[in-house]
């Protein structure tokens, strides 16, 4: 685990899982920001510091963001964006964009790797283990699926033709095949979202435990729930995850 | 440039024939007058439009911007070519300084900047001038506002030992790529032909603060042009990187503003920066690669991409997919899930697929 020492939101520290060798750190966590703080309102970009970090500086990366309050979006529904991140020093530096703060709390999922640049060497295709779903809804439909598993670190990616719940319901839940039982993360779950007159993608929680996924999906699952839906993530393999 | 130590000619000042006559402090200085060389390059027409242009501005300007320029130019002296410090002006300053501004697309300063003394000279580990690449490594940016501008010759015979004033810019304010700035499109758009083995190349470096304009000592550099580097004699290493040079033949007339995807060592990590607009009704782009170096794997990966247009902060997973072998290659970058918008940009991390 990494925990902030200092950050320019104003909220408290925040604890992140951790995996860094020489070439790759990744980070999973999530926090909380009220778009209405002062500190918000004053920072161009958000800092979290820690106090080391193993790569001085880092290639670009990503992380989510989602909004909490559906409003009175055409459709009620979470609604968030992907943001830039990277890492100098000892922080980890996310943009900010100022969109979705009528629609506040703000939440950031960081499920992400960063890798070290300049790096010379050739690539290798390792670490891939045969994936998929079971025990789905019958509508969920799984179309490409990717699952690396190094020691400590795993890469996740799952889309979707279908995403309906039990019985056509908004609860999902399904077990992973190959995921690890040590891996423990919180992951947003991406929409396609058809409808071009909404900024923003349509997003929920997803939750990783022991192998299995859940996520309540947005109220207008006939809109959302469709072809095109999916998640991609690095996460962190922690001993203290293991829950089997 | 001459100074004239006769009390005989220290009063007189005019432009007569081909010589100028100036008072300065040190008494009157006789220059030849500047023309134009009669045959200009495109590129000395666009800069002395750019100069002139610049040049009108000045009496645009406030009395109280004007001021504020003639105090900066207090700080800032010229160097003329015997050493001796030549005046600068307020007008020189405003030209001096947006000119370098004007080099990295930056827009007119009308308010005279806060003075910069300190910007360094640049320091380097190691440079490549070869027929086929021009690059320098282990260049530390001392400030993210920091470009490097760098002078060039065209490769000169082996005989010349001071062939700078034959330098030309070639780099007008580069960004160093992880410590790296291979300018070797560059040199051979400017030059018009490639450095040839055996012939010595002369080079100015210098940093320039795009913000203010400053720029930092020049260091001068000679190369004799040869495939290994130059202070540790190594053969370059390429990364494993592809970049809007190595894309060709690419079909529906995209606007590609950024492209860079490059590969992890060791492991199946990929990252990107990509910035794309598309106006045809296709999903994606594609076609071909060229000049990548044999290490590089392809295969098939997916990064989240952020609209910019009709879908302004939707996201859509797209698939980057390469193929490379034996010195051709094929890519692709297109929407395979989510909410794609034609106007685009694709980043981050991810891992190549197993398919």
């Amino acid at each position: 685990m990494k925990t902030t020492i200092s950050n320019n939101l104003g909220i408290p520290e925040v604890s992140f899982q951790y995996y860094a060798d020489e070439k790759l750190a990744v980070i999973a966590g999530k926090f909380q920001v009220d778009p209405n703080s002062a500190e918000w309102q004053a920072i161009d970009r958000i800092e979290l510091e820690f106090d080391s970090l193993d790569l001085n500086k880092s290639c670009l990366s990503q992380v989510y963001m989602k909004n909490e309050d559906p409003g009175e979006q055409h459709i009620e529904t979470n609604r968030g964006t992907v943001l830039r991140s990277w890492i100098k020093g000892n922080k980890l530096i996310i943009e900010k964009i100022s969109h979705f703060d009528a629609h506040g709390p703000l939440t950031f999922y960081v499920c992400s790797a960063y890798t070290a640049g300049n790096q010379k060497g050739q690539l290798v295709k390792s670490g891939y283990v045969t994936t998929g779903i079971t025990n789905q809804p019958s509508q969920c439909v799984l179309d490409k699926k990717c699952l690396v598993v190094e020691d400590g670190y795993v890469f996740g990616l799952y889309s979707f033709k279908g995403f309906y719940g039990v019985d056509g319901g908004l609860q999902q839940e399904f077990d992973i095949i190959g995921m690890p039982t040590d891996v423990d993360v919180y992951i947003p779950v991406i929409y396609a979202d058809t409808r071009i007159d909404k900024k923003g993608a349509a997003m929920a929680e997803g939750h990783i435990q022991n192998g299995h996924f859940s996520c309540t999906n947005p109220n207008s699952v006939t809109f959302y729930s469709n072809n095109g839906t999916f998640f991609m993530f690095f996460a962190v393999r922690t001993p203290q995850n293991n829950n089997e | 440039m001459i100074a004239l130590p006769s009390i005989a000619f220290s009063d007189f000042s005019g432009t007569a024939g081909d010589v100028t006559a100036k008072k300065t402090k040190s008494g009157t200085v006789l220059t030849a007058r500047p023309f134009p060389s009669k045959v200009a390059t495109p590129a000395q027409k666009v800069s002395r439009n750019s100069l002139s242009h610049i040049s009108r501005k000045w009496r645009e300007l406030s009395d109280d911007q004007m001021r504020a320029w003639n105090e900066l130019a207090t700080h800032l002296k010229g160097i003329s070519t015997f050493g001796l410090a030549a005046e600068m002006t307020g007008h020189n300053a405003f030209v001096k300084l947006n000119s370098n501004r004007k080099m990295v697309g930056k827009p007119l300063l009308s308010d005279a900047p806060e003075y910069i003394y300190n910007i360094p000279q640049v320091e380097y580990e190691d440079f490549w001038v070869s027929p086929t690449m021009i690059v320098f490594t282990g260049i530390e940016r001392p400030q993210e506002s920091y470009r490097l501008v760098m002078k060039m010759s065209g490769s000169q015979s082996n005989g010349i030992s001071n062939g700078w004033s034959k330098a030309v810019i070639v780099a007008p304010g580069v960004e160093e790529d992880w410590g790296e700035a291979n300018i070797t499109r560059l040199y051979t758009s400017t030059i018009g032909y490639t450095p040839q083995v055996g012939e010595k190349v002369f080079i100015d470096i210098w940093w320039m603060d795009e913000n203010t304009g400053f720029v930092g000592e020049t260091l001068p550099l000679m190369a004799i042009v040869k495939e290994y580097s130059q202070v540790e004699g190594e053969i370059y290493v390429p990364r494993n990187q592809v970049t809007q040079n190595n894309l060709t033949s690419i079909k529906d007339n995209p606007t590609i503003n950024r492209y860079n995807i490059e590969q992890s060592d060791g492991i199946p990590v990929m990252t990107a920066d990509v910035e794309i607009h598309i106006s045809g009704y296709v999903s994606g782009i594609e076609g071909n690669m060229q000049d990548l170096p044999p290490t590089y794997v392809g295969g098939r990966c997916y990064f989240p991409a952020r609209g910019k247009g009709r879908c302004e902060y939707g996201i859509s997973l797209m698939e980057n997919y390469t193929y490379w072998r034996n010195s051709y290659g094929t890519f692709r970058v297109a929407s395979r899930f989510g909410k794609y918008d034609p106007d685009f940009e694709l980043f981050g991390t991810s891992c190549m697929v197993n398919y």
